[in-house]
């Protein structure tokens, strides 16, 4: 814990202090030239190892199974999610991932079925740059992180102390089977290009920067999961960024 | 009270109450808009038969009647409108209708075999704008699109708080900066 308290205050450092959130505004972007070459990085490990895994993946792997394996990695992370709300002051939300836990572990075979959604408990998903977000610190930077993608200083060190807090992380690394961890990585990644599959090609087939629009649906995508603006939460009465036309 | 103290009085009530009916009422028709606009939408789509083409130009008609292009034109090209001639923003309009019509479609297109419900309208304080928020439902998760109304014509649609209008802004900023400031940088990729 006081490991925690302590890399929380580096995060401070790293990203600047504490400042306030503006909404729309422009990426800060200063590392532009390094991030195109890890994004370009990316791409090419997407193009010849992800993609192609995907298609075998969607022909090999029925459909069932797949959203079983999205399920059950999923419930894996509610400790973070349980974890993180209740450090955002968010009780609603801890309670509801509580809850989903439970169904979903007990009734749902180990989380490999979503019952709770089924029965309208959607998930609550928080982790720790979102945490650190709400506690009111910028987001630094723009990164494209190797092979993970789009990110930036906050959450980067959020996700460090994630990956550290994690409790079936710390256990696989106390009974020494850190393999574990890389498959359950690995599988993640499978899963999470599975998901996002569809709206990349779109989006690349459709835009003129590749890059730049990556760059700008990250960086909206991430202020609507820290204002809790996902899944059809919170819908409604959230104010408008400007559409002036200059 | 005089005659003329009642009809000003009267007057004033109306003044107050007249926005505040015209808002609740351009919500109530922006809702049943885009609820209308969602039904035909889908039903081209899931039209046995009907070839792209012929999506094509359903989808071109539908969009020319519900989205404001002009404006979603004019915002995407940000403040490089000023520096445009006459020649290159005619072109780039030209340009931008096709595209937006094409990548609507394709939008569109993913949604086929899922509903979308409108589930709650409000004004925003800021611009005076409409927005309706809508949940697509499918086999997943349902995702959250929103669509923001001005003067009765969508300008924005904004699909998990990701902005069609503020990515393609963005996008096309990056492309007339890596292109020198030109925005035949723009025009050229827009042709492809």
């Amino acid at each position: 814990m006081k490991q925690l308290i302590l890399i929380a205050g580096l995060v401070g450092l790293i990203t600047g202090g504490l400042g306030v959130n503006s909404a729309a505004a422009q990426v800060n972007d200063p590392l532009e030239p390094m991030n195109r070459a890890v994004f370009g990085f990316n791409n090419v490990v997407d193009e010849i190892i992800l993609d192609p895994a995907v298609v075998a993946y969607r022909a090999a792997v029925p459909k069932p199974v797949r959203s079983g394996l999205k399920n059950f990695l999923h419930n894996l992370e509610s400790p973070l999610y349980f974890a993180n709300n209740l450090l955002q002051g968010d009780f609603t939300g801890a309670m509801t991932t509580l809850k989903r836990t439970a169904i979903n572990t007990m009734v749902g075979f180990g989380g490999l079925f979503d019952f709770a959604a089924a029965e309208g408990i959607h998930p609550d998903t928080e982790d720790f740059g979102q945490t650190l977000a709400v506690w009111g610190v910028n987001d630094g930077p723009y990164l494209v992180l190797p092979l993970l993608g789009p990110s930036n200083a906050r959450d980067l060190s959020g996700l460090i102390v994630d990956s550290y807090a994690d409790p079936i992380n710390q256990y696989a690394n106390n009974i020494d089977e850190e393999e574990w961890i890389y498959a359950r990585a690995g599988a993640k990644a499978l899963v999470t290009k599975n998901e996002v599959y569809d709206i990349q090609k779109d989006l690349k087939r459709n835009s003129s920067d590749y890059y730049a629009t990556i760059r700008s649906a990250a960086k909206q995508s991430r202020d609507a999961m820290i204002n809790d603006r996902k899944n059809g939460k919170n819908q409604g009465y959230a104010p408008l960024p400007s559409f002036d036309i200059e | 009270m005089t005659f003329f103290k009642k009809l000003m009085l009267s007057l004033g009530f109306l003044a107050i109450l007249m926005p505040s009916i015209a808002h609740a009422d351009s919500v109530e028709s922006s809702k049943k808009m885009v609820q209308t606009l969602a039904n035909q939408a889908i039903a081209i789509i899931s039209k046995d038969g009907s070839s792209m083409s012929e999506q094509k130009t359903a989808f071109k008609k539908l969009l020319n009647q519900n989205f404001d292009t002009d404006k979603i034109g004019k915002f995407a090209l940000g403040r490089y409108r000023r520096q445009a001639t006459p020649e290159q923003l005619s072109e780039y309009t030209r340009l931008f209708d096709r595209m937006i019509v094409e990548v609507y479609t394709q939008r569109f297109q993913e949604y086929s075999g899922q509903t979308i419900d409108v589930t709650n309208g409000y004004e925003d304080k800021q611009s005076g704008d409409v927005v309706v928020n809508s949940l697509v439902k499918g086999s997943g998760s349902p995702i959250a699109v929103d669509w923001r109304v001005r003067d009765g014509k969508i300008i924005d649609v904004i699909v998990e708080g990701v902005s069609l209008s503020i990515t393609k802004r963005d996008d096309f900023a990056s492309t007339i900066k890596k292109g020198g400031g030109n925005i035949d940088a723009l025009i050229a990729h827009l042709k492809k």
